[in-house]
């Protein structure tokens, strides 16, 4: 049993050389008994306590320089009759003591004003508790290096064409893989590597495994070391696997002795030659195994998009340096190796995409993230100024108290310090509420991270994210913003407060007179409201694009429908028609399942894993000579459109027959039509596959609605749909019980095909909520602070007016007494907190028109400076703003003026 | 005539310290027989420096001992008192005693 690690660390550091090491032990020793006579809880807090007094001891040898003697105080205060704890005193003498007597004072004063200290602390720990989770966040995603050594040297290269068709992460394809390999000198080294998903089956275990392709050279590119076994070299073959220490973990027992086995890895025996290590998560931390791919210049066929390249910069070369030495490669490559058209095309357009490794593997949560980060920033700046304000009015109401203390000849210092440790009592209780909040609040967040954050089938889990957790950064991180709040709120009426002119504060503390203080309490309104405003635009924005996303028509229904895939791999169905005949034997038994209505299946599922891309041409295009379009295309069975919801406009859908025998007909969406066949009928028309001239035609028989394929976001692309036969495409089933249907598919699949484990397993829903996740993710916090920083803001007004009320009931009191109306005093108070907050929306609009365009990636459907949200927004704020200074106002009108200018 | 006299906590210290040998006097070992003879709780930060600063003074000498399981594999720092030491302790509780003589009735009848 040891006390943690930092605290070692930190006593190791004070200590002299070789000092602390028998402290340490010591204090392990007292740990361990403290623990087994008060319990897990008290004893470690005894132990802590016990440390600090040991960091003390430490710091004391250090600091006398070998001369203790000094310090002989210490050794004459244990004096029978004389409590030794009395002489735990900092040394640090006289000063300390006057903190000591200021905290003590400052206690009992606030234990004085209850409200008024909850309100503060209150305050605090909300603000400083949602900073420091969304810090530890932050933290462990973006500012903790990447595991890999010298990780700021690894960079992520792409590829991307724009102007054609093809998808925006093209990747790298090998033939120039091998020419960056051969060429570029800002690369130390570098490696391709390809992910997928393939059956694996080993032991008891059988399961659909995400795996990873990658040159040998990937291991020695990320600095990775094997903790068992060795790693592929360039003489493996594609028969060995390197494992992921999470599978060997959980499928081998952590067993060492599974290195030389053999299993069946992507459905192929291979033979596990190493274990990695558990921090090793590249791509991502799904990866269960990683296979050697060997790439030969000599062998290298041009075409094939898609795989990621992972370099090392070497010591000198920068991103910039990178990109400009890749640009030319990729024409000069498509010049020597010649290709198809659709190639040359896309060579020719072909820019390197180039970004530190870690910005590819956080991708687009950084920014969800750092919005998150400035808006709680904006929350804890609103919480100072509430406190700030709530100060302000506190002292002013001790300006006597304080002006005849300065009479009586306390030093200026002294009054700040003893305003100073009020403040920090408060931050320090808020800091510590606000350290438990957020101990809290991070696995809450963790949780609250929608999938496509978070990680699933569908999307890379964030690096970092699972492992965020609180720790002694974020602490000290609580702990430095409570001392910058406390500086914040405390140390400005501390300052003004302390100097206040003596006879000038005796003589107009009496008369309830409005002090100096006014302008500084406008301005914190000013920044409370402006700071809310923002917030509260920004959410309104989100709200709304979040509205316009669910109200998109994908073209096929998200409710009800249950998905997943299966591969089938049975001897005994080799050809189409047993293919075929299978697949609908199989999705009868779906069918039979209570409460399915109608079972279909896709090659590739919209929002999942969309739709390929092909060029098609028609007769027209073909006697034109025009350039034949891209569309989308997939194969479609079963009752693929009637259980996805999408409208038959013209035609019929395809039957069976066409499935099983391939049939080259068609169905096409209204986009295609349109693309294909404008003002003309699409039924009985031809089309056919552009890149192959010797692709028989097929015949259109049927137009759908048009579909949202690869994002709610995107509009609809047109497509082509064929008759299918697949081992291994997406069913969909409707039903009522999508979501709780499972595991009596799962137990139709088993009995069917017991062999093939079932993936991808989705509810249409899931797939809608997953594409809209950041989003949504992202105006849940926005929302909550928006109306935290509205309420504090409102809380802030009210209290500056109820304040300045209070102050001018003399006042008012004249006022009424010469006649003045009621009414007319209200709407003096509400004009008076109405203007402040005026000033306030307009800076707040002017702040918003430059900060929510950070926002834009994430809206959809509505402008960064849409004027209805900014103008219902100011409305709300402006509205809050007059309720918070009607109350105090209708308090003033209802002072009684005899009552108050015969009191006080 | 002795060169150093002890304050009362170091006196404590080296008393405790001798009682308990040194292959057994360490800052935890020492403050528990302290504690246990005087009924006093002592903090081990305290011994800590004290024992330190009799160390400077050359009436101990310490040694790392072996590490310790139950220690979290730390070792003790084990203290010798030495000739100076024990002779420092004599002075000390020998003034104490001459002092302290045929003060019987005054002291409430304790030795």
């Amino acid at each position: 049993m040891t006390i943690p690690r930092w605290m070692q660390v930190v006593l190791r550091w004070i200590g002299l050389p070789g000092r602390a090491e028998d402290a340490i032990g010591d204090l392990n020793e007292m740990h361990a008994r403290h623990v087994a006579r008060r319990g897990r809880v008290l004893g470690r807090f005894y132990s802590v306590a016990g440390a600090l007094d040991m960091g003390g001891a430490l710091l004391r040898q250090r600091l006398s320089g070998g001369n203790l003697e000094i310090y002989r105080r210490e050794a004459d205060s244990w004096l029978p009759g004389h409590d030794p704890r009395e002489g735990r005193r900092w040394d640090m003498g006289r000063f300390f003591d006057g903190w000591r007597r200021d905290f003590g004072q400052a206690a009992r004063a606030l234990r004085r004003a209850p409200g008024f200290a909850a309100v503060t602390i209150l305050t605090l720990a909300l603000a400083i508790g949602a900073n420091t989770a969304i810090f530890s966040v932050v933290k462990s995603v973006l500012l903790e290096p990447l595991p890999f050594p010298d990780a700021d040297r690894l960079v992520f290269v792409g590829g991307t064409a724009p102007g054609t068709d093809l998808p925006d992460d093209l990747g790298v394809p090998d033939e120039l893989y091998v020419e960056y390999g051969a060429t570029v000198s800002a690369l130390e080294t570098l490696a391709l590597y390809t992910t997928g998903s393939s059956t694996t089956r080993a032991e008891d275990h059988i399961e659909q495994l995400f795996l990873t392709g990658a040159t040998p050279s990937f291991f020695t590119t990320l600095g990775v070391r094997p903790i068992l076994g060795r790693l592929p070299t360039d003489e493996d073959d594609a028969n060995v696997v390197v494992l992921s220490h999470w599978l060997w973990r959980d499928w081998f027992g952590s067993d060492p002795e599974v290195v030389g086995r053999s299993y069946e890895f992507a459905q192929q025996t291979r033979t596990v030659i190493g274990v990695l290590p558990p921090e090793f998560r590249f791509p991502d931390e799904r990866t269960a195994f990683w296979m050697p791919l060997q790439i030969r210049a000599a062998d290298v066929r041009p075409g094939g998009f898609g795989p990621s390249v992972v370099g090392r910069l070497t010591a000198d070369a920068d991103l910039e340096g990178l990109r400009t030495q890749l640009q030319p490669l990729a024409r000069r490559v498509q010049e020597r190796l010649g290709g198809p058209a659709s190639y040359v095309q896309a060579m020719e357009r072909y820019q390197p995409v180039v970004m530190p490794l870690r910005e590819r593997m956080v991708g687009k949560v950084a920014a969800a993230l750092w919005i998150l980060l400035g808006t709680v920033a904006i929350i804890f700046l609103i919480a100072c100024t509430n406190v700030a304000n709530l100060f302000m009015v506190r002292a002013e109401s001790r300006r006597r108290d304080i002006a005849v203390r300065r009479a009586l000849g306390a030093d200026r210092a002294g009054l700040v310090r003893a305003q100073m440790a009020e403040a920090l009592l408060l931050a320090a209780v808020g800091g510590i509420a606000g350290a438990l909040i957020a101990r809290a609040g991070v696995p809450l967040l963790v949780r609250a991270a929608p999938d496509a954050v978070a990680g699933g089938f569908r999307s890379a889990p964030i690096p970092g994210l699972a492992t965020a957790g609180l720790d002694v950064t974020a602490l000290l991180f609580a702990a430095g913003i409570s001392v910058l709040a406390a500086c914040a709120f405390g140390l400005l009426p501390a300052i003004r407060f302390s100097g206040i002119g003596l006879l000038g504060s005796l003589r107009e503390a009496g008369r309830g007179v409005v002090g100096r203080g006014a302008l500084t309490r406008d301005v914190l309104v000013v920044v409370q409201t402006a700071s809310a405003l923002v917030l509260l635009v920004g959410s309104a924005l989100l709200a709304r694009s979040f509205w316009q996303l669910n109200n998109v028509d994908p073209g096929y229904d998200t409710d009800d429908i249950f998905t997943f895939q299966v591969a089938v791999r049975r001897d005994d169905l080799r050809d189409r028609a047993a293919m075929s005949r299978f697949q609908y034997e199989f999705m009868d038994r779906l069918q039979a399942v209570p409460g399915v209505g109608s079972v279909g299946f896709v090659t590739t599922l919209p929002l999942d894993e969309g739709a390929g891309f092909a060029a098609v041409s028609t007769l027209r295009i073909e006697a034109d000579g025009a350039e034949p379009p891209r569309v989308r295309n997939a194969g479609a069975g079963g009752a693929y459109f009637q259980t996805m919801g999408i409208e038959l406009l013209q035609g019929r859908f395809f039957e069976r027959v066409e499935e099983e025998e391939g049939v080259p007909n068609v169905i096409i969406s209204q986009a295609a039509a349109e693309l294909l066949f404008p003002a003309e009928s699409p039924l009985d028309q031809q089309v056919r596959p552009s890149d192959n001239p010797n692709s028989p035609w097929f015949t259109v028989i049927g137009v759908v609605e048009d579909t949202r394929i690869d994002d709610l976001r995107q509009p609809p692309q047109p497509a082509v749909y064929l008759p299918a036969v697949s081992a291994s495409p997406a069913y969909v089933v409707r039903t009522s019980r999508a979501d709780r249907i499972a595991p009596e598919i799962r137990a139709v699949v088993r009995e069917m095909i017991p062999e093939s484990p079932m993936y991808r397993v989705f509810t249409m829903k899931t797939l809608a909520a997953n594409t809209m996740g950041s989003l949504s993710f992202t105006m849940l916090m926005l929302g909550i602070a928006a109306a935290l920083a509205t309420i504090l803001g409102a809380i802030g007004i009210y209290g500056v007016l109820s304040y300045l009320v209070t102050q001018r009931t003399r006042e008012i009191a004249v006022r009424m007494a010469l006649g003045a109306q009621r009414p007319g005093l209200r709407r003096m108070f509400v004009w008076q907190g109405g203007r402040v907050a005026l000033v306030g929306v307009v800076v707040g609009v002017l702040i918003a028109l430059g900060v929510t365009r950070f926002l834009s990636t994430l809206l959809f459907g509505v402008q960064a400076l849409d004027a209805s949200s900014f103008v219902a927004m100011s409305s709300v704020m402006l509205a809050v703003a007059l309720l918070a200074s009607y109350l105090p106002a209708r308090r003033a009108s209802s002072v009684d003026p005899m009552k108050s200018l015969t009191t006080d | 005539m002795p060169r150093e006299s002890l304050a009362e906590f170091e006196l404590l210290v080296v008393l405790a310290a001798l009682r308990l040998g040194p292959d057994d006097a360490y800052t935890v070992s020492i403050a528990d027989v302290i504690e246990e003879k005087t009924g006093r709780p002592v903090r081990r930060a305290n011994v800590h420096t004290t024992l330190q600063r009799l160390e400077e003074k050359g009436l101990v000498s310490t040694r790392l001992g072996a590490s310790r399981p139950e220690r979290g594999g730390k070792p003790r720092r084990l203290v010798e008192v030495q000739p100076e030491g024990v002779e420092a302790a004599r002075a000390t509780t020998g003034a104490i005693q001459a002092l302290s003589a045929g003060l019987g009735d005054a002291l409430g009848g304790s030795a």
